[in-house]
């Protein structure tokens, strides 16, 4: 259980780190908060021969509010953000969706950028990007470019970004000015015990109107796929229909539609498509009773 | 708006939490992370200062200040005044006349484990100390055609490197154990993954690491058998000369009672059950440090037996049992029978160090101790019942297979204790097969195959209550065998079963709360279950050798010289406490080493087959006799003499005296006594206590217990959530109720695990581990534990337990299987006849019964 030979390089800014990238990129993993990237070295699953620890660069901390507008550090950790006043109330999704990841020693190392980057196939935060729309803000020598979510994840812990390129921050926007005031978000997943990864996790977005007819609703599973993927057949049944339970129970049958699921030695591809439907429609249930009493 | 209250200095800092005003408090109690500290605070911090503050020199800090403080500083102080002592007994003495036995006595490793105050063979470490890594047979099955160290050697750093082909030639002929197959010290054929093939040792785990990374090996790959009831066919091929099947390697003689295959019943029952392989993960991973001094070895080993390992290290090493000096240091991060004796890392370790002349440390990886040390196997009972609707069993006929894994090995006879003797069952005819197979070696797990025969016998019983329309505890506690071994006609002591069986059911409300499968919904889709299984074993009795030695020096100290190896649950602890009791001095006169040597202890056995209560706890009870018979003949020599310095006459012998509280006093006229002290310093001699017994063979010594649990399980997910767990078992006497209580816990927490969720998987394609880490093999963490755990101690005395008691260790880890399959029957109707019981398997058996 120790990594191949490396060498492991600090940078003092964001701009020295993408210089060090730009020559280093194919043979370079960058570190943040080595929840993933760790374990990797460790079971010698990636060998590079430079690691370029990102972690205490300032610049990649921190949340900020422009009007209806976020930006979140990339480097941001789980815990910072299941605890953020301003993200439980501008983007609640969020700050659940942290608070169930892994257990209280990841959440206070891993941070926001590195999930998104390993884009694991049961990982948590992929799927709340994926339902709030959420765009990368990604740094290479060429400059920024803005990736939405939906084209960010590519396949299987595959993403949009280039080797020489580093996650700086995810953009989102206030929840309710976005959706209108009678939003409801959740988050439900079934845990692998041990883990704590999702065997099938859902996200649900959902927004009313005063007569109780759904204006919104996004659904984004995670656990299931190689990528986490958007239920668009779901979301498809919800959309202007009043909300009820027989609607969420029809509805949540649709929820691996199209899906050819991952099957391990921790869920079968059978369990984790009828798991699937019954968080999905748990995770519905709760936002639709959020989105009413809001 | 709410107040803010900085949750963290409220826990740290006393003033701040005094300064807080009503509506403060009130704004905490919605904090979140408050109500995370304190919790735990309350359950894991608190109790710890409790025992330990006053050493730690640590105030114990409440969070809401409603300790008077002034109390708790007088209890700090006193307890600073005390001598130190092996431990802090809870004050005042035990129940039925006893002075310590009884009383609640933290465990002497304790303050050690808490601190990092206790040393543990991993956290050693010596100047010139080498470390090792070994390279392993990727394969199941194969021939080694070449090994290639050259570029290995050529690393800096590698001192030296073992392997069949460098092995010194004296230990060719080294083998552990029986064959088939042999096991020498490397191996031209393994038969398992892991099988060692290099071991390098270098200056330090990262070169050792690499270096195995650089050796070559040229593999013949051969074909493996991985599936265990493949490895019974007449097709498949043999692995060695064999009379039998396949690959199996024994067969036990069955054991057959009145007419099995001839008997009839109202109800036919036939069931396969079967259980998936488990392993320990112990905290603390294989390791040892070692170093030779001229001509003797000396072993820093983590392990369950210091004697044992010390023979082991002696035979492979081929030198005299005075020649190998094992300690065993008494900080271990457990050991639930896969380190009682050595394995090949701790030889090759020695060899290497013998080689190189310098210390020699060896540690597994994880991945390494989940495969190369032993498993609780595989097992398959194939079973057939048979019961009339009176409740009367008519006859069983239970076939037991067991996955022995690559060795000669004994696995599914264990399961026969409980199915002879538990219940009167007229016509019985028991078999046992054991199949050796190219994957996990089988050896104790906490037990190896009691758990099994629980899990076999109990679903019989609870299928069959069912099928006859009987409440589950009134069908056991109507068919009951509470008299002794049928076949060997040895009776039992004073068996406790049936009060383990009413208590664990009236602890559960199992009048209020059973009720027919499937009736009781609490959520949608949530259904409440109930359950119980008894348990009988025949661990706990203790065996020979129970050797011990008791020292009172000249001032009256008392120390206990004991071979028990601790392995976590306070067996030394108890040693002292025994000692103490037997002796009649108070526990804080008492000493005892954290740590066994062998160069000054006698063997006291392993610390297996939970037996140090009654065997090294024994030993230590007949010299403390020994002293304490010495020191009363001392003691009426003395009383004689004084008596006639002052010109009186006394008659008086030592049977007329006894000892209490570290006073010799005339039974007659107990006014007249004196201390144990001025009695030795008097004589001017130390006096030694010393024990070499033997045990009888009179008892069938048993150990039982039921548990019953309450359960929710979601029929959409498949989940098992338990909610309620009893545990309730017959110690014989408790000893120190507060070690048994933890034990116990501890035990239900280890098999909840097995019940719901561990599994070690086999690829069977490759024959490679499949989850050999901590988060793919999923062991429970305390967020998968029921809230609380009730123990129950049932104290029936034992004819040859030491005051009564037997031992515990166990036991606990068999009922939870079959008491959590109950439950879920009761609140689904599905039988889970497969360990572990997992979601999918929950949703395919309801599949099958809708």
């Amino acid at each position: 259980m120790f990594p191949a030979p490396f060498t492991y390089v600090r940078p003092r800014s964001l701009d020295e780190a993408l210089h060090f990238l730009a020559d280093h990129a194919e043979d370079t993993k960058v570190l943040a908060g080595g929840q993933s990237l760790i374990p990797l070295l460790k079971l010698r699953l990636v060998f590079p021969r430079f690691v370029l620890d990102i972690g205490r660069l300032e610049e990649l901390h921190g949340i900020h509010e422009h009007g209806a507008a976020i930006e979140i550090g990339s480097l941001l950790r789980h815990v910072e953000i299941e605890r953020s006043e301003l993200l439980r109330r501008a983007a609640p999704l969020l700050a659940e969706t942290a608070a169930e990841i892994g257990d209280v020693q990841v959440r206070n190392r891993g941070t926001i950028g590195g999930s998104l980057v390993h884009a694991d196939a049961a990982g948590d935060f992929p799927a709340a990007a994926l339902a709030l729309d959420a765009q990368m803000v990604i740094r290479g020598k060429a400059g920024e470019r803005v990736v939405a979510a939906q084209d960010f994840f590519v396949d299987l812990m595959t993403t949009a970004l280039q080797p020489d390129e580093i996650l700086t921050a995810v953009r989102l926007s206030d929840m309710r000015a976005r959706f209108g005031p009678r939003t409801g978000t959740a988050y439900v997943k079934l845990r692998q015990q041990a883990s704590g990864f999702a065997i099938a996790g859902a996200v649900a977005l959902i927004a009313l109107d005063a007569s109780k007819k759904i204006t919104h609703a996004r659904v984004a599973i995670t656990g299931v796929n190689g990528i986490p993927y958007r239920a668009t057949g779901v979301e498809a049944k919800l959309l202007g229909e009043v909300a009820g339970d027989s609607l969420i129970t029809s509805a949540s049958q649709h929820a691996a539609d199209g899906i050819d699921p991952l099957s391990d030695i921790h869920a079968s591809a059978e369990y984790r498509r009828g798991m699937a439907a019954v968080v999905t429609r748990r995770a519905l249930s709760k936002a639709i009773q959020l989105a009413t009493k809001s | 708006m709410a107040l803010k209250v900085d949750a963290l200095k409220v826990v740290q800092d006393p003033a701040y939490a005094a300064s807080l005003s009503d509506e403060h408090w009130q704004a905490l109690t919605d904090d979140p992370e408050w109500n995370l500290l304190v919790g735990e605070q309350r359950e894991m911090v608190e109790p710890v200062y409790e025992i330990y503050g006053h050493r730690l020199g640590i105030p114990a800090p409440r969070p809401r200040g409603e300790v008077l403080l002034a109390q708790a500083q007088l209890a700090q102080a006193q307890a600073a005044a005390k001598p130190a002592v092996v431990a802090d007994a809870v004050a005042g003495g035990g129940a039925g006349g006893f002075q310590v036995v009884g009383t609640r006595v933290p465990r002497l490793h304790g303050y050690g484990v808490v601190t990092n105050v206790g040393q543990y063979t991993q956290n050693m470490r010596m100047p010139g100390m080498l470390h090792t890594r070994t390279l392993r047979s990727p394969y199941p099955h194969a021939k080694i055609k070449k090994v290639d160290l050259t570029k290995a050697r050529g690393l800096p750093g590698v001192i030296a490197i073992l392997s069949r082909d460098t092995l010194p030639a004296e230990y060719r002929d080294v083998k552990l154990g029986s064959g088939p197959p042999d096991r020498y010290l490397f191996n031209e054929e393994v038969f398992e993954v892991g099988s060692p093939i290099a071991v390098v040792a270098a200056e330090n785990e990262h070169v050792a690491d690499e270096a195995t990374h650089l050796i070559e090996v040229e593999y013949e790959i051969l074909p493996a058998t991985l599936d265990m009831m493949e490895g019974t066919l007449a097709s498949t091929v043999k692995q060695w000369e064999s009379k039998e099947d396949g690959t199996i390697i024994a067969k036990t003689p069955p054991l057959v009672r009145g007419n099995p295959d001839g008997a009839r019943a109202d109800i036919n029952l036939d069931s396969v059950l079967t259980r998936a392989t488990e392993q320990h993960m112990p905290l603390e991973m294989t390791n040892s440090l070692m170093y030779w001094d001229q001509d003797r070895l000396v072993a820093y080993y983590t392990n369950q037996h210091a004697h044992g390992s010390r023979s082991g290290l002696s035979q492979a090493l081929k030198i005299p049992v005075n020649r190998v000096r094992v300690i065993q240091p008494g900080y271990v991060g457990s050991g639930y029978g896969y380190r009682s004796g050595v394995d090949l890392a701790e030889i090759h370790a020695a060899i290497l160090s013998k080689i190189t002349g310098r210390p020699v440390k060896n540690m597994y990886t994880r991945e390494e101790d989940f495969v190369t040390r032993t498993h609780r196997p595989e097992f398959r009972n194939e079973m057939k019942f048979g019961v009339n609707r009176d409740g009367a069993i008519q006859y069983g006929q239970f076939r037991v297979f067991g996955n022995v894994g690559a060795q000669r090995g004994g696995a599914a006879n264990g399961a026969w204790f409980i199915m002879q003797t538990l219940y009167k069952i007229p016509n019985l005819k028991l078999e046992a097969i054991d199949v050796f197979t190219n994957s996990f070696k089988s050896g104790p797990y906490r037990c190896v195959s009691h758990p099994n025969g629980t899990f076999a016998m109990e679903m019989m019983m609870e299928k069959a209550a069912y099928a006859i329309g009987m409440d589950p505890v009134e069908f056991r506690l109507k068919n009951l065998n509470e008299e002794g071994n049928p076949e060997t006609k040895k009776p039992y002591s004073n068996s406790g079963v049936r009060e383990c069986i009413t208590k664990a059911a009236e602890k559960i409300g199992w009048k209020q709360n059973w009720h027919a499968p499937r009736a009781k919904q609490v959520r949608p889709g949530v259904f409440h279950g109930i359950g119980l299984a008894a348990h009988s074993c025949s661990h706990g009795g203790g065996t020979n050798p129970a050797t011990g030695q008791v020292i009172v020096n000249s001032d009256g100290s008392v120390q206990c010289v004991s071979g028990s190896t601790e392995i976590g649950p306070g067996q030394r602890t108890q040693m002292a406490m025994i000692t103490a009791e037997a002796l009649g001095v108070s526990l804080h006169r008492v000493s005892i080493a954290t740590y066994v040597d062998t160069d000054n202890t006698t063997d006291a056995g392993s610390t297996s087959g939970s037996r140090q209560t009654n065997t090294g706890g024994r030993g230590m009870y007949e010299a403390a006799m020994d002293a304490k018979r010495q020191i009363l003949q001392l003691a009426a020599e003395k009383f004689v003499d004084d008596a006639k310095r002052k010109n009186e006459t006394l008659q008086v012998a030592a049977a007329d005296l006894d000892m209490r509280n570290g006073e010799i006093f005339v039974k007659a006229t107990p006014a007249r006594k004196q201390p144990l002290e001025a009695v030795v310093s008097a004589y001017g001699l130390p006096v030694l206590g010393r024990a070499i017994y033997k045990q009888d063979n009179d008892w069938e010594r048993a150990a039982w217990a039921a548990h019953a649990a309450e359960v929710e399980v979601d029929t959409m997910t498949g989940s098992i959530t338990v909610t309620k767990y009893v545990a309730a078992h017959d110690v014989g006497r408790a000893i120190n109720p507060f070690a048994l209580e933890q034990q116990i816990e501890g035990g239900v927490v280890m098999a909840l695990g097995a019940a719901l969720m561990e599994e070690l998987l086999i690829d069977r394609a490759t024959g490679l581990p499949l989850n050999p880490n901590m988060l793919d093999y999923r062991p429970p963490t305390i967020l998968d534990v029921p809230e609380t755990i009730d123990v129950i101690l049932v104290e029936k005395p034992k004819a040859y337990g030491v005051f009564g008691a037997h031992g515990i260790g166990e036991p606990p880890m068999a009922p939870p299987g079959p008491t959590i399959a109950a439950a879920v029957h009761n609140a689904i109707g599905v039988w889970m006849d497969s360990m572990p019981m997992t979601r999918e398997k929950v949703l395919a058996g309801l599949r099958n019964v809708r």
